[in-house]
């Protein structure tokens, strides 16, 4: 194939055009592998494990999810409910954990509602908190302010009024919401809602219900179903 | 002559530019989560699952062969008739989002790298459409500093 040219005395390679096509294509695989792996191995474990899960259902359950959830989220309401109505029916066939992704860029309460859950949290009426959170998301999404509207929903499940003040003004909660999406991200978490299904990544809310479809043998209407 | 030889390099640097804007966008795509681009995908609501998964595993390996024979200047009248076919088709599917009122921030065409509204990027891409356009109808200057200039005068 390596023919000598007679002027300069090299080498010349000759490649067909069709080799060099093939060899292109290949070029491109193989480049799309290595920088997959080395993202992946930069990317690695976390420093730092997300310090606070917020969990209900059967810890030994065959279905475990993990959402990484944005508060203002509409994808993430319709699919929180889905989850929800999954855990009633059936109690000892799933757990669920739920993890703060705030959108603060693209959502004005998404950092504010987090910190709020997270308060609440602590006093352990999370799940009680968020249902109405979300229940009543299309209504504090279009205000200006919407802590009012948190305060309320705090109030009617007789959450401690000073132990949120205080747990809101504790920088230490934004740090540990941040935690959580750093964590996130360094999964490869791009948007929400996003599920980690006993350890498989889905995205968005109709991949949720294949995964339903699939493991609980039913189908599962998630209401909506696009994107946010 | 000048003004010439300007003309060739500028339609050789399109066709750079556009073929590396195709490999980055593939790229950014595919090294990241096929979920995260599967979930864009279901956003534009195709009305087939099958067809949504096809399409998010298709497409960005589409984008970066394009761009890398736009690049190398590789059977190029065939790589550019198709990038501008699949051009229209992002055009077409990013429109009928927008008539359908579909609610979408974003068009998610470059990952993360980039944010473009939908509007935005139907103005981008019909511009881009254009471009691919010329270059098609100037073959002979696009194809200044390409493999099939190479391989045509080994002949």
């Amino acid at each position: 194939m390596a023919k000598k040219d007679k002027k300069t005395g090299t080498k010349n390679i000759n490649i067909s055009k069709p080799v060099a096509t093939a060899l292109v294509i290949l070029s491109c695989i193989v480049a799309v592998q290595i920088a997959t792996f080395v993202l992946s191995y930069l990317r690695g474990t976390p420093a730092a494990k997300s310090v606070l899960a917020r969990t209900k259902g059967n810890s030994k359950a065959d279905f475990k999810v993990t959402e990484y959830i944005d508060f203002q989220c509409p994808a993430c309401a319709r699919g929180a409910k889905t989850l929800h109505e999954i855990t009633v029916k059936y109690p000892t066939k799933i757990y669920l954990e739920m993890k703060y992704f705030p959108l603060d860029q693209s959502h004005q309460h998404a950092m504010i509602s987090a910190l709020y859950a997270e308060c609440v949290a602590r006093q352990d009426k999370f799940w009680m908190f968020v249902d109405l959170l979300l229940e009543k998301q299309n209504l504090w999404a279009q205000l200006t302010n919407a802590e009012p509207m948190f305060r309320e929903i705090a109030q009617a499940i007789q959450v401690d009024s000073d132990k949120l003040n205080s747990c809101l003004m504790d920088k230490g909660v934004e740090e540990t919401i941040f935690k959580e999406r750093d964590f996130g991200k360094a999964l490869g978490i791009k948007s929400t809602p996003t599920y980690f299904i006993n350890g498989k990544m889905v995205v968005g809310t109709k991949s949720l219900q294949e995964e339903l479809d699939k493991h609980f043998g039913v189908s599962v209407d998630v209401p909506g179903g696009t994107s946010h | 002559m000048c003004q010439e030889g300007r003309a060739i390099k500028v339609f050789f640097i399109l066709r750079v530019l556009i073929g590396g804007l195709f490999i980055v966008s593939g790229f950014e795509k595919l090294v990241s989560s096929y979920q995260n681009f599967l979930y864009v995908v279901q956003g534009y609501d195709l009305g087939n699952p099958f067809l949504e998964k096809l399409t998010a595993w298709v497409v960005p390996w589409v984008e970066v062969f394009l761009g890398a024979f736009l690049v190398l200047g590789l059977w190029l009248p065939l790589a550019l008739r198709l990038t501008w076919v699949l051009t229209i088709a992002f055009i077409t599917v990013v429109a009928q989002a927008i008539v359908r009122e579909l609610p979408l921030e974003e068009c998610g065409c470059f990952g993360q790298l980039l944010s473009i509204p939908p509007r935005g990027i139907i103005i981008f891409d019909t511009l881009m459409l254009i471009t691919l356009a010329v270059l098609i109808v100037y073959i002979s200057k696009t194809s200044y500093m390409s493999l099939d200039r190479y391989y045509l005068h080994k002949k």
